[in-house]
């Protein structure tokens, strides 16, 4: 058979977001992905920057100051809020992974209710706990600032 | 709700090798209650644009034909009332995350080929034990649950074109052909995870789900490749940790009589209808 | 038959121990540096985290040497193992997986060094103070 010169037709980057089309878990996804990018980008930027240590005590607290100058701290608590969704967003992928929560394989009757229904529950503590640090991390930043 | 509604079916049209670039046309199509998309196409077809392409068979939802996607999610045309998901205007494009053969087909050979890659039948040690007609192996419904609803896909590539893994790249297999390898390895009667572990841990195996849970919400036969997926990955695991419990093969029930040995059944030759 | 275990499983599991081992070690770092306000009204013992006798502290204590250098290593593994799978989902020829991976092993291998030397440099006080 002769191949078909077509392009092969993929949604993409784009695609992730599928148009607000998408279900709960796949934007849950998307976020998973997003965060745990800033995460990696961020460690790699922190690793460099605490070795300010290395130079003493002045470039130390000179380092504090200036990223307080440019609102790093409020970075910061963004990273502190794509740790707390990564984390438990990740246990729960987990827990899934291993097979729990997703109920068990049954004869699928219309209108079918699939595994994902099964583990909206623990996706929804997830989010709560998930919520619950971020705000932690939120009046700790008003509060309490460094 | 009036009779019949006039509902504009915007159609992807596309040639490659003809056409530069798919570009959308306007179909006015009247509508009525219980209508489908696929009865809509059929009415452009008869009415509007006989050279309008897309691929069809069954027309209730159990040949696998007519995935596309329809109004951005991916569905099949014969089960879809166009009352459910348009008012005014219905966008219609072929299934994402394959090459377009033509409009509204798409080809879906690299699924066939990621499907075949996992062998998607059962293996057996005793090659004797599946022979055509040699012998019937026990199994007890609860084992039978444990890959019934896996074993309800229909091969409509809905799944593969609803993955955001596969929207990136050719880098997975895709929830269709793992779902297939999962429905083997829980069957009981299957001795054949070893044989589709390589494919099944390779690189673009299950470990690239990410459980995005988009296979299970468009199926349309309510499959759950998410779940498969993730049972299949669960397996991987365990075997990792040789925790996993290899299952002895069920054996046969009763081998026949001698002398009264079935031959296997052979289906009756095609003869075309005269009509 | 092959039972043998394959390197894509081993590599996942892997990357689920590196997750665990993240998420109590950054979950107990985040905790100290970013909720020590919260942490202080619990216990008054709690002084400021990023003052330079803290830092100091912390540096020469054998504990907060080895859990860094351990953080440091697993969450570049999670991380990218993370980047590698993205990747691969988009660029999967075996030539283009294994220049995928020779990258992430080589900036892994690079930021896991500059981390791990400035541990080790201000906890054995090769700094020159």
């Amino acid at each position: 058979m002769e191949s078909i010169p077509s392009p092969p037709n993929r949604l993409g980057l784009l695609g992730w977001l599928g148009g607000g089309r998408r279900g709960i878990e796949a934007y849950v996804f998307l976020c998973q992905r997003v965060s745990g990018v800033v995460l990696l980008l961020y460690l790699s930027i922190h690793v460099f920057l605490t070795g300010a240590r290395l130079f003493g005590p002045e470039a130390w607290d000179r380092l504090c100051k200036m990223t307080h100058l440019f609102g790093y701290h409020y970075f910061e608590y963004l990273v502190f809020a794509a740790f707390a969704f990564h984390a438990f967003n990740g246990i729960r992928l987990v827990i899934i992974e291993f097979g729990f929560g997703l109920g068990r394989p049954e004869r699928p009757v219309y209108p079918y209710r699939g595994s994902t229904h099964k583990q909206r529950p623990l996706m929804i503590a997830m989010m709560v706990l998930t919520a619950v640090l971020i705000a932690a991390g939120g009046f700790e930043l008003v509060r309490f600032p460094h | 709700m009036k009779d019949r509604e006039t509902v504009t079916f915007r159609v992807q049209r596309y040639e490659p090798g003809r056409d530069a670039k798919p570009v959308w046309a306007d179909f006015p199509v009247a509508v009525q209650a219980g209508m489908t998309v696929l009865d809509g196409l059929l009415q452009i077809r008869q009415q509007l644009d006989a050279t309008l392409a897309w691929r069809f068979s069954c027309r209730m939802g159990l040949c696998g034909s007519c995935g596309m996607m329809i109004n951005g999610k991916p569905g099949l045309a014969c089960n879809t009332q166009v009352h459910d998901v348009a008012r005014k205007t219905l966008r219609l494009a072929p299934l994402a995350n394959f090459p377009v053969v033509r409009d509204l087909v798409a080809d879906l050979r690299t699924m066939f080929a990621a499907h075949a890659e996992l062998k998607p039948f059962l293996v057996r040690d005793d090659k004797a034990g599946i022979e055509p007609g040699a012998a019937e192996f026990l199994q007890s419904p609860e084992e039978l649950l444990k890959f019934l609803q896996f074993s309800y896909c229909i091969k409509c590539g809905a799944c593969m074109a609803a993955c955001p893994t596969m929207a990136l790249g050719a880098g997975f297999l895709g929830p269709m052909p793992l779902t297939a390898a999962h429905r083997y390895n829980a069957d009981s009667r299957d001795q054949g995870f070893a044989l589709r572990k390589p494919a099944l841990a390779g690189p673009r195996g299950a470990h690239h789900c990410h459980y995005a849970g988009e296979c299970t919400r468009v199926c349309p036969k309510g499959v759950d490749p998410a779940r498969a997926v993730q049972l299949a990955r669960r397996d991987l695991l365990l075997d990792l940790l040789r925790l996993k419990r290899r299952r002895p093969a069920p054996a046969p029930v009763a081998e026949p009589p001698a002398g009264e040995h079935k031959a296997p059944i052979e289906a009756p030759p095609f003869t075309a209808r005269a009509d | 038959m092959n039972t043998g275990n394959l390197r894509g499983t081993r590599y996942w599991a892997a990357n689920l121990v590196a997750a665990l081992i993240v998420l109590v070690l950054l979950g107990l770092h985040l905790g100290m540096f970013h909720l020590d306000g919260l942490l202080r009204q619990i216990t008054s013992a709690w002084s400021r985290p990023m003052t330079w006798n803290r830092v100091v502290e912390r540096g020469e204590s054998g504990w907060f040497t080895a859990s860094y250098v351990l953080l440091l290593g697993m969450a570049l593994f999670h991380g990218l193992y993370g980047v590698h799978t993205i990747l691969t989902e988009r660029w999967c020829s075996p030539r283009a997986s294994a220049r995928i991976a020779t990258g992430c092993w080589l900036v892994g291998i690079a930021l896991f060094a500059v981390g791990t030397a400035t541990v080790l440099v201000f906890h054995f006080g090769l700094t020159g103070e």
